[in-house]
């Protein structure tokens, strides 16, 4: 199934993403409709197209007028939703830049240019990275429907929005796909992750360049205080969490300055530096790039799903497609053409009448069912003479030289066969062939209709085909007349068609 | 590209060479089967195709009807004892090779110019002497032969004694395939065996087994994904109408007509999706009649085919059918139809108790189908697309379908997935806001119903 993913490792995976949005669209409508969009020339292109099922439902739903239109609007579509990322990401970068200077403005404080570093810090990054930890321990517990729930509701919105500003419907239609598309699996986790990282970097980024405006313009002093906590804590939380920033040469305040800081003392003006760079550091550090990096991590992925995120193939909407897409056989036609029908042949044979009852009756069995166990074996009538059963070229013959070998000549040779099975020309070749080699009249008794019933047969066809073969041999007489009673247990029938006259039950 | 595989399906007559070709190319119709000596008379090819490209071509013959006379034939006319392919020559130039034996030649010659020959063989059969004589001439084609046992299905078919012959005749490798009851695992062996017979035609015969494979899987999930969005459909059908007798009345008959025809789509889609076409069901038989249910939705005789009771949830009188709005508890309608609708059934939520308040207050009630009508739709599609799943493409009887022995469906709770769509109107496509059918809940209801429409499948 994803084997042109396979063959093509370089193509990009946008195209086909987005022939994909095209097919889900069409596949919307369709559904709506209620109908397939019946296109001759968009099913000949399905059906032309080499690849696997996908490959074809994609050719056909571009090439349907519907396809193209929705192919246009994806580019409005995609537009739009730059300028509405755009926008999201300036709307949270302001909400960033008013974050800031609430908690640089308003430092609770008695004094307005003191600020408590850690409730700015707190008030920036607490928050946020609370939010950062429950998404990661989400996408580890829950790892199907992680994602961010910022990022999903922003997407939803945003679908909203988008459906709300596009009331053309083809416009509406690429909507709706890319939106069922970016719901499914990977796809859906990895995109909504995005939004949410990014969002999240906008605001870090929108924070950190206030704090820069505002330390750069104003004078703060920094400051920091506990009532319940011990000054060392303070200092070993300090220095771990400035040991990124001053590990890339951003001033932070060592112990001396942070001891110096506490509320109540005293400081410099070098500490103001230390302490913006302590800030600054922090934010950039711990608000922006862990922000920056997953949501390009996450991106990174979204896109590796959305090459891999093929349309549901299984659907309805698109499993009805198969049959006329797919084509799983092709018909070479006649290779060689029927015989001709066989000549007439010879001339129907003038029948031949019983007259001479004191002989007795020869028995035939032919290709039957049990032929061991069969009546035939076990007839003691003085009237009967079993000559054997026919099975294969051998037994034929045996049975022809038995026949020759009766003196006087039976009055009638009887054979019997199994309408359970399928007369073929090689019984007409030897019931023709036994014939021909008598003066008695050849009768042809079916039997063995209960097994042809269990197999189903349609008895009075069965029956038919052989009644036809029986008049192509010329044979003299086909019984029994129905073919529901061609269900023998001894030769009484024989008796009674032979001598109609007696009573044969003793 | 080595050239493409050729297989000629040989055998006696009426043993079901063209059945086993349709069913082997997923066309219902090749050439013409019937229950007849000769049926074929002609050779027809098809190719089967995987992903669009051809990996095997198939080729029905005619029946042989006389391999004996042609060993008759070989014997007297030859004095000196020639090797098998030469005498077959000596034979096919002969002049009874185009007329007397001229179906025969056909055989031989497309066997001839074939890769590999499947014998069919008509398992019920016992093995008479004209059977052997018929692989005697087959063998001096000098080309391999597996013989293909048919109608394995069927009770009184003598499979051991056909593998005992065909072993004495140093054919070991046998294939029982039954071309109306389809199975999976028996087309693949018949192509693993090919394979191993044919190293050259290893590939493709490898892509084809693996794309009937995949196409079973695909095929399954399919049909239990149509049947689920079906059920989901049906179940959040809500019909709102006017209190009055008569427009509850004409409700209920619009809110059969649409379930009846939600149905139809379902089986219309299975059948599709499968390959057969509702012609193939001409035949008069219950319950699908020409690609119709034969049985209406809407008897009481459709409950009891399917072991159902009619007394579920509140009185139901006589009939399946329609429920009527919460409020009415119990309230009879006394409309009863020719459809035998009759009782208002109690559907079992309270939610939107408001809203419906609302549309009381207004004159108005909510029609959706009952559980019972529910049940009875699971239960018949999911049937129908378990025996097209097992249904071999030669079949020419129509489909017939039992009572099925499992129990799901039919007692307990409805499956969860089914009961939220009963609080969703805007999930079915039946009604008139349909806002709801691509919605994620939706999506995920029915992926949760077809995961255990295919886990029962699964089981049973």
């Amino acid at each position: 199934m994803d084997k042109p993913a396979r063959t093509q490792p370089d193509v990009p995976s946008k195209p086909l993403f987005r022939q994909r949005l095209v097919a889900e669209a069409v596949r919307i409508h369709e559904d709506r409709e209620g109908r397939v969009i019946d296109d001759a020339m968009a099913w000949k292109v399905g059906r032309e197209t080499s690849g696997d099922l996908e490959a074809r439902v994609l050719a056909r739903a571009a090439a349907t007028r519907l396809g193209a239109r929705v192919e246009d609007a994806l580019q409005g579509v995609s537009r739009l939703g730059t300028w509405m990322g755009i926008l999201a990401l300036l709307l949270a970068g302001l909400l960033g830049v008013g974050a800031a200077g609430a908690s640089l403005g308003a430092p609770l404080m008695d004094d307005a240019s003191r600020i408590n570093i850690f409730w700015a810090l707190g008030s920036l990054l607490g928050v946020q990275t609370l939010l950062l930890l429950l998404w990661l321990l989400v996408m580890l517990l829950l790892p199907r429907a992680g994602g961010g729930l910022l990022g999903h509701g922003v997407l939803g919105a945003g679908g909203g929005l988008a459906r709300w500003l596009s009331r053309a419907q083809a416009h509406e239609l690429a909507v709706r796909a890319l939106l069922n598309l970016l719901g499914r699996g990977g796809l859906a986790r990895w995109s909504a992750g995005t939004v949410t990282h990014l969002l999240w970097a906008a605001f870090g980024a929108g924070a950190l360049l206030m704090c820069i405006w505002s330390l750069s313009v104003r004078q703060y002093d920094f400051a920091w205080g506990t009532t319940l906590l011990s000054e060392a804590h303070f200092i070993t939380l300090i220095h771990t969490l400035g040991a990124l920033p001053a590990w890339v040469g951003i001033p932070v305040p060592d112990e001396e300055l942070i001891r110096a800081s506490r509320l109540g003392v005293s400081e410099g003006a070098d500490g103001r530096i230390a302490w913006s760079g302590f800030l600054l550091g922090s934010l950039l550090f711990y608000g922006l790039l862990p922000r920056v990096l997953l949501g390009l991590l996450c991106l990174g992925l979204a896109r590796r799903s959305a090459a891999r995120t093929h349309v549901d193939l299984s659907a309805p909407g698109y499993a009805r497609l198969a049959p006329r897409l797919q084509p799983d056989h092709h018909r070479l036609g006649v290779i060689d053409p029927p015989p001709a029908p066989p000549p007439p042949g010879h001339a129907p044979q003038e029948r031949r009448d019983t007259r001479d009852t004191s002989t007795p009756m020869a028995l035939v069995g032919f290709e039957l069912e049990h032929a061991r166990d069969h009546w035939i074996q076990n007839t003691r009538h003085p009237r009967c003479i079993p000559l054997g059963q026919v099975d294969d070229r051998h037994t034929r013959r045996d049975i022809l030289a038995a026949l020759a070998a009766q003196d006087p000549a039976p009055s009638v040779v009887v054979v019997v066969c199994s309408l359970a099975r399928t007369p073929d020309r090689s019984t007409e070749g030897f019931l023709a062939d036994l014939r021909s080699r008598t003066t008695a009249p050849v009768w042809l008794l079916l039997d063995e209709a209960r097994i042809a019933r269990e197999r189903e047969v349609d008895l009075a066809a069965r029956y038919r085909a052989w009644q036809a073969l029986s008049e192509r041999a010329s044979l003299d007489r086909l019984l029994p007349d129905d073919p529901g009673q061609a269900d023998h247990r001894d030769a009484r029938i024989l008796l009674d068609a032979f001598d109609p006259t007696k009573d044969h039950a003793s | 590209m080595s050239p493409l595989l050729q297989v000629a399906v040989v055998g006696h007559t009426n043993t079901g060479k063209t059945s086993l070709l349709r069913t082997l190319s997923r066309d219902t119709d090749f050439g013409e089967v019937c229950d007849a000596p000769a049926t074929t008379r002609h050779v027809e090819g098809t190719e089967i195709l995987v992903d669009g490209g051809p990996v095997m071509a198939l080729f029905d013959t005619p029946g042989l009807e006389d391999a004996s006379g042609i060993l008759d034939w070989l014997e007297t006319g030859q004095q000196d004892r020639h090797a098998g392919a030469e005498a077959l020559e000596r034979f096919l130039q002969a002049p009874e090779a185009s007329g007397r034996f001229e179906q025969e030649s056909k055989v031989l010659r497309q066997l001839r110019s074939s890769d590999v020959g499947l014998y069919v063989i008509d398992a019920r059969e016992p093995v008479l002497g004209k059977y052997r004589d018929e692989l005697a001439v087959l063998g001096m084609c000098a080309r391999p032969l597996i013989p293909v046992l048919n109608f394995v299905a069927s009770q009184d078919n003598r499979e051991p004694q056909w593998r005992e012959t065909l072993a004495n005749l140093g054919l070991h490798a046998v294939i029982t395939f039954d071309s109306v009851v389809y199975d999976l695992q028996g087309e693949l062996r018949l192509h693993e065996k090919l394979r191993s017979l044919l190293d050259a035609y290893r590939e493709p015969l490898g892509r084809l087994m693996e794309a009937r494979t995949r196409e079973a899987q695909w095929l399954e999930r399919s049909a239990a994904e149509s049947v689920a969005d079906m059920l989901l459909d049906i179940a959040a059908c809500t019909l709102l109408v006017p209190r009055e007798p008569a427009a509850t009345e004409a409700g209920m008959e619009e809110l059969q007509r649409l379930v009846r025809r939600r149905e139809q789509d379902c089986v219309d889609a299975l059948l599709s999706l499968y390959r057969f076409r509702a012609s193939d069901y001409l035949a008069t038989q219950i319950p699908l009649e020409d690609g119709q249910w034969g049985m209406d939705l809407f008897t009481t005789d459709a409950l009891r085919h399917y072991g159902l009771r009619t007394s579920e949830g509140a009185a139901v009188g006589g009939a399946i059918g329609l429920a009527i709005d919460v409020m009415a508890l119990g309230t009879t309608l006394g409309a009863g139809t020719a459809a035998g609708a009759t009782a208002g059934a109690l559907m079992g939520n309270g939610v939107g108790l408001g809203r419906r308040l609302g549309q009381r207050m207004r004159g108005q009630r909510e029609l959706r189908v009952n559980d019972t009508t529910l049940r009875l739709l699971a239960l018949r599609q999911r049937q129908l697309a378990r025996a097209l799943s097992r249904r071999g493409h030669g079949a020419e009887k129509a489909l017939e379908l039992n009572t099925p022995t499992d129990n799901t469906w039919r007692r307990g709770k409805l499956p969860a997935p089914v009961r939220k769509a009963r609080l969703h109107p805007r999930w079915s496509r039946l009604n008139e806001r349909a806002d709801g059918v691509e919605s994620k809940p939706r999506a995920q209801a029915l992926e949760a119903l077809t995961e255990q429409l295919l886990d029962e499948g699964s089981r049973v």
